[in-house]
């Protein structure tokens, strides 16, 4: 049988040498610590996903969807990637810290990574039917949300440089319509365009003063566009 | 000291709790052999193996409170052993220890060896005993704790931290390593 008395006592010397032996605060402490940390990251994978989700509603880049080839690629270019990282990175650091927790190591981490994006998709969902995100838009259409702000206001961005635009009807003729965007805060995207629709497109079932948006080329200042949506506003 | 060595694991855990010195050293005295062979086998000859070992010990003492008594307390202090050696494998490129393992992404079905397979277990040891440096080190410590540490599956589960499904396939896969390699010397 082997026998280490040279180590044992090594091991006790180091002990009497001040090796402390931690209380169970310091224990609790720290599994409240990273307890605190994973609802933090859960906290933020779900708001981040479900501004996604609101800000594609509510921006009209979902509509893109609906005008053909052009608007896919006008989607992809629009489309808030940043949330989809911000909600992925959440996720991928709640799964690090959940796993730190002795039940985890119990199931796969493809499970435990599953269950977290169904937790924040159903999360982000009923967010979705709370009124957080458009009471945070509205504060920040007046310049009352100092941290978030400039987030939120990229929601109602006409993104012209991409051919997208959105404003309210201004006037209507038989083969164009006027829109025009003024968000007063943010120059770059305001202007007054001249919409050409698309074939098949009457421009009798508008109405003035309703929002649109619309995809499309400008020349000479008129926007030939591809596609025409309007917006409907969420209540 | 004779009536502490009458103890159970879980009884000297609590006493150490109560910073019992001696309960402390009955405890070293069962598991020193243990975890000296566990890194003997496990980690590279020339590997500084009794100065992790007294590490572990010395982590085992840290954070012995954290030690829940309820449960067993062989799978806790060879958890403590497994990163400790885990981390000395790091540092050491001739046996790299894989930290990205795909044996714990999804479920596996648990390979659990019935016992009229003993026969198998009893040829399984022999070829250990032949070609343990031959695995990987994640096929390796499976096969110590089951074979040479008697660890069971469940066990060795707490002790990885992976899934028993993921010991089962780990095995099952280090036994059929081990029958080629030996077949093939």
């Amino acid at each position: 049988m082997l026998k280490e008395p040279n180590i044992q006592e090594k091991i006790l010397e180091k002990i009497h040498d001040g090796v402390p032996m931690h209380s169970r605060a310091y224990f609790l402490s720290r599994a409240a610590l990273v307890g605190a940390a994973a609802l933090i990251m859960l906290a933020g994978a779900l708001f981040a996903l479900s501004f996604l989700f609101f800000s594609v509603h509510e921006s009209g880049v979902g509509y893109l969807l609906e005008f053909g080839e052009h608007g896919i690629g006008a989607f992809v270019a629009l489309f808030p990637w940043t949330s989809l990282l911000i909600f992925i990175a959440c996720v991928v650091v709640l799964e690090m810290l959940v796993r730190r927790f002795d039940f985890s190591y119990r199931f796969p981490l493809l499970r435990i990574f599953l269950w977290l994006l169904i937790l924040g998709i159903v999360g982000s969902t009923i967010i979705g039917f709370t009124p957080l995100h458009a009471s945070l838009l509205s504060a920040a259409d007046k310049d009352e949300l100092p941290i978030l702000g400039s987030w939120y206001e990229q929601v109602h961005d006409s993104h012209v440089e991409q051919g997208v635009y959105r404003g309210d009807i201004t006037a209507i003729t038989a083969t164009y319509f006027v829109i025009s965007h003024n968000d007063t805060d943010r120059d770059s995207d305001e202007g007054t365009w001249s919409i050409v629709p698309p074939l098949g497109f009457s421009t009798s079932t508008l109405t003035i003063g309703e929002k649109v948006y619309v995809a499309g080329q400008i020349k000479n200042n008129i926007v030939y566009a591809y596609g025409v949506r309007l917006v409907t506003d969420r209540k | 000291m004779e009536a502490l060595s009458q103890k159970t694991d879980a009884e000297l855990a609590v006493l150490v709790q109560g910073k019992n010195e001696q309960a402390f050293g009955v405890l070293m005295n069962r598991y020193l052999p243990k975890l000296l062979r566990y890194g003997r086998k496990f980690l590279a000859a020339d590997a500084p193996i009794e100065d992790v070992v007294q590490e572990v010990f010395i982590r085992v003492y840290q954070n012995i409170k954290s030690f829940d008594t309820t449960r067993p307390f062989s799978p806790w202090i060879y958890r403590i052993a497994h990163n400790l050696f885990a981390n000395a494998l790091r540092y050491d490129s001739r046996r790299p220890f894989i930290t990205v393992d795909l044996d714990t992404l999804s479920a596996h079905t648990a390979y659990e060896i019935d016992p009229a397979e003993s026969e198998e277990r009893e040829e399984a040891k022999r070829l250990v005993d032949r070609g343990l440096d031959a695995l990987t080190s994640a096929y390796r410590e499976v096969i110590i704790l089951y074979y040479l540490e008697h660890l069971s599956y469940q066990e060795i589960a707490e002790v990885l931290h992976v899934p028993i499904g993921t010991v089962g396939i780990r095995l099952h896969r280090a036994r059929e390593a081990l029958k080629k390699y030996v077949e093939g010397t």
